[in-house]
């Protein structure tokens, strides 16, 4: 069965009233919403705030999905709304700082989700790895708000042009001028490190 | 074919295979022969691929915990607000119910704040002009008397033309009509009073000493021809007297007040000019000919 097919069954039991189908939902998107709205606000709390909201929202709304869309492309377009609106609140800018992707989490227990895992036997390699993806995240921040939604859809969620529009809702020919501003405005950016 | 600037507009596309056909042969025709833009489109692809390799960032372990007491705090909220307003069908009948006593209690309050607001409201010279302003009684009194200035009263309240225009007209009195009043005929003398009346006007003269009342009483009876020649001229004009001001510190008579339809005013203005001096002020009159008016005939010229 496709992952979009066991999304429809688990929404269709949660409509007959089986609470515990939304978790298995949670379960299987969590994380990409998360990271999602990480890579929207730069800041890991922030993230957990935005991502939870996210699912706070779909739950209540759940109730009345169609299932003519499907449910990773209705999700993200609620965290990709939910990060907009956190981002224009006022408390979000007074807070606002520079997002240090060494330690972005607070839980000591469990290995940092920012660890990186690429196999280099280097402890030099895994450094210089490190403060490269630093960089493009820092270039990703400086981004506005329209166009880093569009290249983190596209270049980290790997999500077509369609869905895209559909999540942002943009027409499908400023989705692609804007992937485009925003991939050449990066790769100015980035010049020397990528 | 395309020059590089068109084609490096297409590369971001080009690299996700989303032109069509004819723009990717193009594109592929021009990268071929121009190293500038390959070199641009493997820049970009280094780029796509740096940025999908950040790592992705997991939300934490426990995530759904978190979660779960959100929505339970969320619920309570909900539960609070639902008994708030819920079950309806009790609700929103004590709400209306509250809406209306509420409506009820706005509208019987409200009435009671303005009257006091409206009285103070008054100017000064208004409120004056009331305190000194006596107004004729054309009930019986009147018609003992025969005269229709014989009775003057206190009021409260104003007349209805307070409302209406006033005509403010000057009256210089003339000398032979002052004369009358100042002897009097026997004919126009005050009718007799029966005496009860007499005997009460009396000891009340007895008991008290002379009052504002006395000195306008006192002033009528010093000028009674001139005030009935006034008198006529409304009456013949088909007016109503209204009032007779006097002044508060002489207890003179200052001013008459009348109503008079407002197809009569010429000719009550040349009845009074019989008797005087008439300044009139210019007449742009706007009311229909039966429409009262209201006229104030300021007396000059009185000794």
């Amino acid at each position: 069965m496709t992952s979009s097919g066991e999304d429809a069954l688990l929404i269709k039991a949660f409509q007959r009233g089986d609470k515990r189908a939304f978790d298995q939902l949670v379960i299987r998107h969590k994380d990409k919403i998360f990271n999602l709205c990480y890579r929207f606000l730069g800041d890991y709390e922030e993230a957990n705030d935005s991502a939870q909201e996210a699912f706070v929202k779909a739950y209540g709304s759940l109730k009345t999905f169609r299932l003519e869309s499907a449910f990773a492309t209705w999700l993200y377009r609620i965290a990709v709304n939910t990060c907009k609106n956190k981002l224009g609140s006022s408390a979000y800018k007074a807070k606002r700082k520079t997002v240090s992707l060494d330690n972005p989490g607070n839980n000591k227990e469990e290995p940092s989700p920012m660890e990186i895992q690429n196999g280099s036997p280097s402890p030099l390699a895994r450094m210089e790895e490190k403060e490269r993806m630093r960089l493009v995240q820092t270039a990703m921040d400086t981004l506005p708000t329209e166009f880093k939604t569009v290249v983190a859809l596209r270049d980290m969620e790997g999500l077509s042009y369609e869905d895209i529009a559909e999540i942002t809702g943009l027409n499908l020919g400023t989705v692609k001028s804007r992937i485009a501003r925003a991939r050449t405005d990066l790769r100015n950016k980035l010049r020397g490190v990528l | 074919m395309m020059d590089c600037s068109e084609i490096r507009m297409l590369l971001s596309e080009y690299l996700d295979d989303a032109l069509d056909e004819k723009a990717k042969a193009l594109a592929e025709e021009h990268l071929r022969t121009c190293a500038a833009c390959q070199k641009e489109l493997d820049s970009l692809k280094a780029l796509v691929k740096g940025i999908g390799s950040l790592e992705s960032v997991k939300a934490p372990a426990d995530f759904l915990d978190q979660l779960h007491k959100r929505m339970e705090r969320r619920s309570k909220i909900s539960e609070i607000w639902e008994w708030l307003f819920y079950p309806l069908r009790v609700k929103i009948p004590l709400q209306l119910a509250g809406a209306a006593v509420m409506a009820f209690l706005i509208f019987s309050i409200l009435p009671m704040q303005q009257a006091p607001l409206r009285l103070y409201s008054k100017s000064e010279p208004e409120k004056k002009a009331e305190e000194k302003t006596y107004y004729v009684d054309e009930s019986k009194e009147m018609k003992a008397a025969g005269r229709s200035e014989a009775l003057v009263q206190k009021a409260a309240t104003h007349g209805q033309a307070k409302d209406k225009e006033t005509r403010d007209v000057a009256l210089k009195l003339k000398k032979q009509v002052l004369a009358k009043a100042a002897a009097p005929e026997p004919s126009a003398a005050p009718a007799p009073a029966s005496p009860a009346v007499l005997e009460m006007q009396r000891q009340k003269l007895a008991t008290r000493a002379p009052t504002q009342e006395d000195k306008k009483e006192d002033a009528l009876e010093k000028e009674p021809e001139s005030f009935f020649s006034i008198t006529k001229a409304i009456e013949a004009a088909k007016g109503k007297l209204l009032s007779i001001d006097y002044n508060q510190q002489t207890g003179r008579p200052e001013s008459i007040q009348a109503e008079v339809p407002a197809g009569q005013i010429s000719f009550l203005y040349e009845k009074l000019k019989e008797l005087g001096d008439l300044q009139v002020p210019p007449e742009t009159r706007t009311e229909k000919d039966s429409d009262l008016v209201h006229v104030r005939i300021r007396l000059l010229g009185l000794p």
